[in-house]
């Protein structure tokens, strides 16, 4: 075989592929082709196989030639294959399909929800702690000592009459109860913990009311306490102040005006302007423009005597409000009641 | 306390305060006195305005009634109002016919809420006035047709007249604790004309200096709970009378009106906060009272009616006795403080009376008043303290107010003497803030009693007033300067606080298991801490419960000891609406026996979930278990253990509060012999009696002490490397009993990997076919890996020879061949 007989066959190769070439309508007759020509076993390499016979001086001449046409159809071939590839691809996923949205119910899992009272309660937390309180907790059953003694509430004295308690039959007669406030846990914390104290403590009570629209038996409440040295009233409106501009917002404030609660003195009430009229009068108010919020005060010489803290050196503040009555707030429930219900409907609607 | 205008003004000239040429002075004032009564801690709660607006309005008697041609809503009625001609009126009410007497607003009224009466002209017909409503004249609710006076009325009156209206304005207070001296009209007045710096005139007495005051026995006074006593005789006979504005602000203030005697006793109450209590002198024995202890058993009918059972009552430092009034035979004729008996009953035929003005030390009253449940406004005057100082001025005022002097006047008195408080300039400015100049407020205190009795350059000493026994210690005093200061004068201060705010890693804990449960698909239920009774039992629980002594209802009195029964509670009822999938979590508090020495039960808190599905299997409890573990980097294996409820002591898991799965599909979280959770099926039988035939899913339940297992802060640790060499992947299959846990075999697994780094899955829990009765085959797929080389085929046979080797030596299962 020489050069001219290569050649020959070569260009009859080329035409044969071209001649095909034109044929092709898919990605797969493309493969056939790339096989039947420049595949292993294609025409090509029998070209190649032939150079055996050939002179060996003309051999490399000859396999230049087949080279280049195998690399020209290699390059033809590999031009063609991505917009065939694509159209295979097209085609695959056009006769595919499926409905991302056809969830079979009973699979489901779903998410749930926090409770309302714990959202607030969270929301709560995290606005004291930015303001640099840490958050204490203590048990729901206390003693009397606890609960009343200490906090300056003696046996008789009014005080216990607002707060009728649930008074438990373990131990003597009247001696253990379920905290009315979360009070006690100021007296634990100042028994156990170091000084200075900027704590709050939230956490469920429980009075003796009959449930409806605005009470349930047991709630909820959060208390904070600062003891340290040079703590004033004034330090205490300034912090009820701060939270309220925290927690409400800026366009909400708060205001003093005296009150008596035995653990405290001087105590008071305060008010913060009222969230749904922003002051301006709304029959929430009663069109004076200030709800009442909670309780506090200077925290009663005889509380920390109690407790056995030095109270010529030390000072300090307390306050306290309810956590489920923010929550009535700032959810609009008309009635408490529906918080301790449970329904799933109500607890997946917000 | 309801608080009268009219009466507050008898004391200082409140009316200087506005201009009274202003038509609506009266609300300027209210407005006024309201914002000063709330600044100086005085809450007023409402305020209520009667008999204002009816300047105009006059009586009217129906005289004819025509209707309108075109209107069904409307008719022309001709109206006699005292005139020589009769007026004519278009009204839209329907509720009164011919003859009947109704007030008529005339041209030029304003009623209340500043509604102007003009003369109209509706349909082509001129109305001259309005007739009346109830309501449109702020004299009641009712505005449903026109307000039906009296037949007997006279046309022509002003309505104020026949009716007996005088205009006033009641605040509702709310009086503190600490201001027993606000409990009377005379306190608040004196307050407020402190505050607006007005001169303060005490109301007029009766002068009696020339009685002679003779003194009681002492030995008719038998009670530590008395220390004074007024007695007068009122021996006539006479008939008694008061002023018509006694009933009048009595009435304002909310009291019956019921002869003069009582209603003179009831004003001076009101009036100077000390409670006095007639008898009528003939139903008396030889005219004498006195004050004793109660003996145990003794009864008393009070004026109520009531049969009240005296005796002693019991306080932590000792029993203290009722203290009563008794006759001269020392029978009981009331009960100190409270309520007097009905046996000496004043009546209005009475013409010789007793008068009792006595001081009685609050805590007795207190006491009780609580233990008889039997509240006065006398008991809740004495039990906050009253005056001692003021008996006789009540005596005085008293005979003013009835224009009679008494025969005689008896008394007794052993008063603690007045205390003295210091308080350092020093300490008010430490407590309230530096701006407070307590020398600015010195002027306002003695206004209100409290007499500076010597003062140096730190300090300043008052004699305390009789009417503020709740001042006894500087803290007290420098209340009083705060109030008089003014809270909103106090400068606000920013709190600088030293400490780093922030969560515990327990509290951060709780917040995660919250996201947690919420993630999957749980929601927060609140369920309540006390339970019914029988409520726990119906889970199983039948231990010993701690209860209320004094529940408010008997569904609410028994503390829960495990957060099962209220979650299930709530299962129940959202089952009973039609729900199909429930899924529930709690984080609460749950309380056992036995108490500690310091007398506390066992309290800790608990999280538990709960899962109903009607047609699927409900979540597995296992599985959110191993995933709660996971999220806080715990491990099931060490020190945990899961121990089938079956196998365990039933009695020592009930007192630790766990109860209510099924036996066989439950087991118990241990911590070595501690029980510290439990998870599986709910018994289908509570499910039964809790639901009836209502459920028809089944219910899995996780709960667990959280201080014991998830409240274990994560440790820092190095982190692992992971193996770069291919693993080996093979699979064991083991036969078990049905009593085998699949996760006690995993375990054995894990365990016997633990120097590799070993992945161990549960693929199959097979029964049936080829295996022997009620055997089971648990597959296990087991993937190793070494961190130093590629497992060779005889390690991998080593491997998983020893697995093999330990399930069999720590477990009965074998393997499946």
């Amino acid at each position: 075989m020489d050069l001219e007989q290569i050649t020959i066959v070569l260009a009859e190769i080329e035409a044969q592929y071209r001649d095909q070439l034109t044929k092709v309508t898919s990605i797969g007759e493309l493969d056939e082709i790339e096989s039947e020509f420049v595949g292993k076993k294609g025409k090509v390499a029998g070209v190649y196989r032939q150079l055996g016979a050939m002179e060996s001086s003309l051999r490399p001449i000859a396999g230049e030639i087949i080279n280049r046409l195998r690399d020209r159809i290699d390059m033809e071939l590999g031009a063609l294959r991505p917009g065939y590839l694509a159209t295979q691809r097209a085609g695959v996923i056009a006769a595919s399909g499926g409905d991302p949205t056809s969830l079979l119910d009973q699979n489901r899992l779903g998410v749930g929800r926090a409770h309302l009272v714990t959202r607030t309660r969270q929301h709560l937390e995290d606005t004291f702690v930015g303001m640099g309180f840490v958050v204490e907790e203590g048990p729901e059953v206390e003693s009397e000592w606890f609960n009343f003694e200490a906090l300056n509430i003696a046996k008789y004295h009014p005080a216990r009459d607002g707060q009728d308690s649930f008074y438990l039959n373990i131990g003597p007669e009247e001696s253990m109860l379920l905290r009315t406030h979360t009070s006690p846990v100021q007296v634990r914390v100042m028994r156990e913990k170091p000084l200075p104290i900027y704590a709050v403590m939230p956490g469920r009570v429980f009075r003796r009311d009959t449930a409806d629209a605005r009470h349930t038996v047991g709630f909820h409440q959060i208390e904070g306490l600062v003891v340290d040295v040079g703590i004033s009233f004034g330090h205490l409106a300034g912090t009820i102040e701060a939270f309220t501009n925290a927690y409400f917002g800026p366009d909400i404030s708060s205001r003093l005006r005296p009150a008596y609660f035995p653990f405290t003195e001087p105590s008071a009430e305060f008010e913060i302007t009222c969230t749904i009229c922003k002051g301006h009068g709304c029959r929430t108010c009663s069109n004076t423009g200030w709800i009442e919020l909670g309780g506090c005060g200077m925290v009663h010489p005889n509380v920390f005597e109690a407790v056995g803290i030095d109270s010529s050196i030390y000072s300090g503040f307390a306050f306290g409000f309810g956590i489920d009555r923010l929550t009535q707030m700032r959810y609009e429930i008309p009635d408490m009641r529906v918080l301790t219900e449970n329904d799933i409907r109500y607890l997946a609607s917000i | 306390m309801r608080t009268v205008l009219s009466w507050l003004c008898d004391f200082a000239d409140f009316y200087s305060l506005v201009d009274t040429a202003n038509p609506d002075h009266v609300g300027e004032l209210i407005v006024k006195l309201e914002a000063a009564m709330n600044s100086r801690g005085l809450v007023v709660e409402g305020v209520e305005r009667s008999g204002l607006g009816l300047d105009r309005v006059v009586v009217a008697k129906v005289v004819e009634i025509d209707a309108i041609d075109g209107a069904d809503r409307i008719r022309t009625v001709m109206v006699d109002a005292g005139g020589t001609e009769l007026e004519q009126i278009v009204c839209g009410a329907f509720n009164f016919s011919l003859g009947d007497y109704v007030p008529l607003a005339r041209v030029g009224a304003v009623l209340p809420g500043d509604f102007e009466i003009a003369s109209r002209k509706m349909r082509g017909i001129t109305s001259n006035g309005m007739l009346c409503s109830a309501r449109e004249l702020a004299l009641g609710t009712e505005y449903d047709g026109l307000l039906i006076l009296d037949p007997t009325s006279v046309a022509g009156t002003p309505l104020i007249d026949a009716l007996g209206i005088v205009p006033d304005v009641v605040f509702d207070l709310a009086i503190e604790a600490n201001r027993p001296d606000a409990n009377c009209h005379l306190g608040v007045a004196r307050e407020l004309a402190t505050h607006f710096g007005l001169d303060f005139t005490n109301p007029p007495v009766m002068d009696l200096s020339s009685i002679e005051v003779k003194a009681i026995d002492s030995s008719r006074i038998r009670s530590f709970g008395c220390d004074s006593l007024v007695l007068a005789g009122f021996e006539g006979p006479a008939t008694y009378s008061v002023g018509d504005f006694v009933a009048r602000r009595l009435a304002l203030a909310g009291m019956r009106s019921i002869s003069a005697l009582v209603d003179a006793s009831n004003y001076v109450m009101l009036e100077l906060g000390q409670p006095t209590h007639p008898y009528d002198l003939k139903l008396l024995e030889n005219s004498a009272i006195g004050v004793r202890d109660a003996h145990m058993g003794e009864e008393l009918v009070t004026l109520d009616g009531a049969t009240r059972k005296l005796g002693v009552g019991k306080v932590s430092s000792g029993p203290v006795a009722d203290v009563v009034i008794v006759d001269a035979n020392d029978v009981v004729i009331g009960i100190a403080g409270i309520m007097g008996g009905s046996a000496s009953e004043i009546s209005p035929a009475t013409s010789t009376a007793l008068l009792e003005v006595a001081h009685f030390r609050p805590e007795f009253i207190a006491k009780t008043s609580k233990r008889l449940n039997l509240r006065s406004e006398a008991s809740a005057r004495f039990e906050r303290g009253v005056d001692p100082g003021i008996a006789n001025t009540a005596l005085a005022r008293f005979c003013m107010l009835i224009g009679t002097a008494p025969s005689w006047i008896s008394q007794y008195e052993d008063l603690d003497q007045a205390s003295v408080v210091r308080v350092e300039f020093a300490e008010i400015r430490r407590i309230l803030g530096p701006e407070v100049a307590p020398l600015s407020i010195v002027q306002d205190l003695r206004r209100m009693g409290f007499v500076s009795v010597s003062r140096d350059e730190e300090s300043i000493t008052f004699m305390i007033p009789s009417n503020r026994p709740d001042v006894s210690t500087p803290i007290d005093m420098i209340e009083e300067f705060a109030r008089h200061f003014g809270y909103s004068n106090i400068e606000r201060r920013k709190l600088l606080v030293p400490n780093v705010g922030g969560l515990t890693a327990i509290q951060k804990i709780r917040r995660q298991i919250v996201e947690f449960s919420c993630a999957r698909g749980f929601f927060e239920a609140w369920s309540p801490t006390l339970l019914a009774p029988g409520e726990q039992e119906l889970v199983g629980d039948q231990t010993p419960k701690i209860s209320v002594s004094n529940p408010m209802a008997i569904d609410e009195s028994v503390l829960r000891r495990s957060l099962l029964p209220g979650l299930l509670r709530s299962v129940v009822s959202n089952v009973r609406r039609g729900e199909s999938r429930i899924a529930l979590f709690e984080i609460g508090h749950v309380f056992s026996l036995p108490i500690d020495e310091d007398g506390f039960p066992r309290e800790s808190e608990r999280g538990a979930w709960v899962c109903y599905r009607e047609q699927m299997p409900p979540q597995s409890p296992y599985e959110l278990l191993r995933d709660l573990f996971f999220t806080f980097g715990l491990s099931l294996d060490v020190p945990f253990d899961l121990v089938r409820i079956a196998d365990l002591d039933q009695d020592p898991l009930a007192m630790a509060g766990f109860v209510g799965l099924h036996p066989n599909n439950g087991v118990a979280l241990r911590v070595g012999n501690e029980v510290v959770g439990q998870l599986g099926e709910l018994n289908p039988y509570v499910i039964e009696d809790l639901m009836g035939g209502v459920a028809r899913g089944a219910i899995t339940v996780l709960e667990l002490e959280l201080a014991t297992s998830l409240y274990i802060p994560p440790t820092d640790r190095a982190s692992i490397v992971v193996s770069p060499y291919p693993r080996a992947e093979f699979d064991l299959s083991f036969v078990v009993t049905q009593e085998t846990l699949a996760s006690t075999i995993e375990k054995i697994t894990r365990q016997s990997l633990s120097r590799y780094q070993a992945k161990v899955l549960l693929i199959d829990d097979y029964c049936g076919s080829g295996l022997k009765g009620a055997a089971r085959s648990l597959t296990l797929r087991i993937s190793v890996g070494s961190l130093d080389h590629t497992l060779a085929e005889a390690e991998i046979r080593r491997i998983r020879q020893d697995v093999i080797s330990a399930v069999g030596r720590e477990s009965e299962a074998v393997l499946r061949e």
